[in-house]
């Protein structure tokens, strides 16, 4: 490993202060955010600078949102690269259907009570994460935010989601239906199974587009807007 | 739920520490040879791959080819994930090494030092330009953009694909305390360039 060069190492503010962005995208460990938090009680000059990293976080966020997905060709190119290597790959092949069905049996071997507690344990993640957001994020007006692991999230276009996969849903169906609704998967899976998914639809249309989802209870047991 | 509570333990670390994530049961049946799985996983991962490689290379019919790339590589060497870190970690560090390598054969190809270009910042509008073009949302979001490619990468590492400090630094095979310090100057330079568009955030 390559180590930064010609850089002093950092003194604990400074740490803290670096430390801050993982700190608002809630991906720091339980250890990290204690000593992170203790600072920021008795450093309130340092706590007024998580808004900074908020608004970086923001940024990063949308600046991402605004790339469009890569052609639709680019699959049928990968794959036919993949055909190609498989011909000079000298391996033991074993049933195509093997990926999902290993997924399914998984997936599968949950009760239906696990599964519905696995649906309510989502549904608590969102409220609790609406809640969370509603103290934590600053809004601008005239912005459209949703929600991702505790910040903001800009929606450059379509309409955004949380879902959770039925039991023994088959990779088949789940392409074939994201084709349908002009969705894809831009995140997860998070705690719970929850994935985020973008629908092409417009603003207004975002109800809609929800009870698309919502009506393909066959694949999804759980749907809610990422807003 | 934040992902802090997701991550209500330290980083998971054992044998095998992500081997029930679908990503990691699709990866598993690849090494099998089974190509649909590589469908699959591209269905369920290529968007924010596209776009960290986009947001890299700057050029999306590069960062398109770079992707498949990617997905061979996994296709390839799928049966040496061993799921000690989660899928997308693991498929981003395969992303930001043929990254850095397409950048490095980019240089070498155009026969100049580019590394103004890639490495240091884009210039091509002044922080004055930028900032009476946009409002302040827009203003950060450029001035992130004129970020070196290392400081770009570890803002969307963090922000946008919401890896950990030390699955940030297995992507980038730096160790964390060197994660750190990049964040911590890559920020320390945003709030230089804001500065210079006229935006005085307080810090450093």
């Amino acid at each position: 490993m390559k180590s930064e060069p010609n850089l002093k190492p950092l003194s604990e503010a400074e740490e803290i202060e670096a430390m801050l962005p993982w700190l608002v995208a809630g991906t720091l460990t339980r250890t990290e955010t204690a000593r992170v938090t203790r600072y920021l009680e008795t450093h309130p000059e340092a706590a007024a600078h998580v808004a900074l990293a908020r608004d970086e976080r923001e940024a990063a966020i949308s600046g991402n949102e605004t790339i469009s997905a890569p052609s639709s060709a680019n699959l049928d190119r990968l794959m036919a690269s993949v055909a190609n290597s498989a011909q000079a790959r000298s391996i033991s092949v074993p049933s195509p259907a093997s990926v999902w069905e290993k997924v399914a049996s998984f997936v599968g071997s949950f009760s239906p009570k696990t599964v519905g507690f696995a649906a309510a344990a989502a549904a608590l993640v969102l409220v609790a994460q609406a809640a969370t957001i509603g103290v934590l994020v600053k809004r601008d007006a005239g912005a459209g935010y949703q929600t991702a692991s505790g910040g903001p999230v800009a929606i450059a276009d379509g309409i955004q989601a949380y879902v959770v996969l039925q039991p023994g849903v088959t990779g088949g169906a789940l392409t074939g239906t994201l084709m349908e609704l002009k969705a894809s998967m831009i995140d997860g899976p998070k705690a719970g199974g929850i994935y985020r998914l973008r629908i092409a639809s417009e603003k207004a249309d975002g109800a809609n587009a929800i009870a698309k989802l919502k009506a393909r209870s066959d694949i999804f047991s759980f749907v809610g807007p990422a807003q | 739920m934040t992902a802090t509570a997701m991550r209500d333990m330290d980083q998971p670390s054992g044998l095998s520490a992500h081997a029930d994530a679908p990503e990691a049961k699709l990866i598993a049946a690849i090494a099998g040879g089974d190509r649909q799985a590589v469908k699959h996983l591209y269905g369920l991962t290529h968007v924010r791959l596209y776009r960290y490689l986009v947001r890299q290379l700057r050029n999306e019919a590069i960062a398109e080819e770079v992707m498949n790339e990617v997905y061979l590589a996994v296709w390839q060497n799928a049966a040496r994930y061993e799921a000690r870190s989660a899928p997308m970690t693991w498929m981003l560090s395969i992303a930001h090494n043929k990254a850095i390598s397409t950048l490095r054969k980019r240089r070498e190809t155009a026969g100049v030092d580019q590394e103004a270009t890639e490495q240091i910042a884009d210039d091509s509008d002044t922080p004055e330009v930028i900032s009476q073009k946009l409002d302040k949302a827009q203003l950060i979001r450029a001035c992130v953009n004129q970020l070196s490619a290392d400081h770009r990468s570890v803002m969307d590492l963090v922000y946008y694909q919401e890896r950990s400090v030390a699955e940030v630094a297995e992507i980038m095979s730096v160790p964390e305390a060197t994660v750190k310090t990049r964040m911590f100057y890559a920020r320390k330079k945003l709030s230089e360039l804001l500065l210079a568009a006229g935006v005085d955030r307080g810090w450093p």
